[in-house]
C-alpha cells in the first residue's frame, strides 16, 4: 500500500515543480526524449523479465486472447457507462 | 511509439531468453526505480502544460463524468470479462486498471506476476489499437464524449489525433483533461489492486 503514497507523492512532487517553471527551455525541450528512452528502457527490461520465464512464452497465445477480451469489454462498457450518462444529463437539461 | 515500444519488448524477451538468470533478476530490480523517473516526469508535464484553468473552465460536468464513465465502464467490462476468460476477478480489473498506460501498469504488475504483467501489456496495447480504429466510428454514430472513453490514459496524447480530427474543441479539452485525471488514477488504481491481490 505505501507504493501508492509512493507514486502519488512523486507525480504530485513532479507537476508542483512543473507549475513552478525550474526546468529551463533547453531541457524541457527534452522531457520527451528523455521520456521515451525511460519508457523504452523499462518495457526492455520487462521483456527480459518475460522472455526468461518458460511458462509465460508456452502459453502466449492463450494470454493474447484473454488480453484482448479484457481490452475489448473494457472498451464496449466505457462507450455504455458514457452513453448512459450523456443520455441521463439531456434529460436533466431538458427537463431544466 | 506504439511499434517501437513492441520492437523493445520483442528484443527484450529474445535477450531474456538468452541470458543468464542471475543477470536478468537484477536487471528486473531496477524497474522501480525507472518507474519513479517516468512518473516524476509525467508530473512535470502536468505541471508545464499551462493553465489548466482557463481551458477547462465553461465546460460543466461532461469534464468530471467522462473520466469516471471510462473508469466504472472498465471496471464493469473488465469484471464481466473475468467470466468468460476463467481468470479471477482482481486479475481482470487489474489488468483494466492500467486504462491503455501499458509502459506504467505492465510493469507495475509484472513485479508480482510476470504472465499478468504480459497478459495487462498486451491487453493496454489492444485497446489503444482498438481506441485508433473506432474512435472515428464511435464519433460519428454514437457520440462525441462516448468516443473519449475509448482511449483511457492515452486519450491525451496517443488517441488524440483521431479525436481532434473527428469531434470538436470541446471533446478535445475533456480528452486531454482526461488524460490528466488518469495519469493520476492508473499508479493509484493498479498499487491499490496489487495490495488487494498480493500483500
Amino acid at each position: 500500500m505505501s507504493g501508492i503514497i509512493i507514486y502519488a507523492l512523486i507525480m504530485v512532487v513532479g507537476t508542483w515543480l512543473g507549475v513552478k517553471g525550474v526546468l529551463k527551455n533547453k531541457l524541457l525541450s527534452k522531457l520527451p526524449i528523455i521520456q521515451e528512452i525511460l519508457i523504452l528502457l523499462l518495457i526492455f527490461v520487462m521483456g527480459v523479465g518475460i522472455g526468461k520465464d518458460e511458462n509465460i512464452m508456452k502459453y502466449i497465445f492463450s494470454l493474447g486472447v484473454k488480453a484482448f477480451v479484457i481490452a475489448f469489454f473494457a472498451v464496449v462498457f466505457s462507450i455504455v457507462i458514457a452513453h448512459i450518462y450523456v443520455k441521463i444529463s439531456r434529460k436533466f437539461k431538458g427537463n431544466k | 511509439m506504439t511499434i517501437r515500444i513492441v520492437i523493445v519488448l520483442l528484443v527484450g524477451v529474445f535477450a531474456g531468453n538468452l541470458m543468464p538468470l542471475e543477470f536478468a533478476e537484477k536487471l528486473n530490480s531496477i524497474s522501480f526505480i525507472l518507474l519513479c523517473f517516468i512518473l516524476f516526469f509525467a508530473g512535470l508535464t502536468i505541471g508545464y502544460t499551462g493553465d489548466i484553468k482557463s481551458h477547462v473552465r465553461g465546460i460543466g460536468l461532461d469534464l468530471v463524468m467522462v473520466p469516471i464513465s471510462t473508469i466504472i465502464g472498465t471496471f464493469l467490462g473488465s469484471y464481466i470479462a473475468s467470466f468468460i476468460i476463467g481468470l479471477d476477478y482482481l486479475e481482470c480489473l487489474l489488468v483494466g486498471s492500467g486504462f491503455g498506460w501499458y509502459s506504467l501498469s505492465a510493469v507495475m504488475i509484472a513485479e508480482y506476476d510476470q504472465a499478468l504483467g504480459a497478459v495487462s501489456f498486451m491487453s493496454n496495447v489492444f485497446r489503444e489499437i482498438l481506441a485508433l480504429m473506432f474512435i472515428p466510428l464511435v464519433a460519428k454514430y454514437i457520440g462525441f464524449n462516448e468516443a473519449v472513453t475509448l482511449g483511457g490514459a492515452t486519450s491525451g496524447d496517443t488517441t488524440m489525433p483521431p479525436l481532434s480530427k473527428t469531434t470538436d474543441t470541446r471533446t478535445v479539452i475533456i480528452a486531454f483533461f482526461s488524460g490528466i485525471v488518469f495519469a493520476f488514477v492508473v499508479p493509484v488504481s493498479v498499487e491499490f489492486l496489487i495490495a488487494l491481490k498480493y500483500k
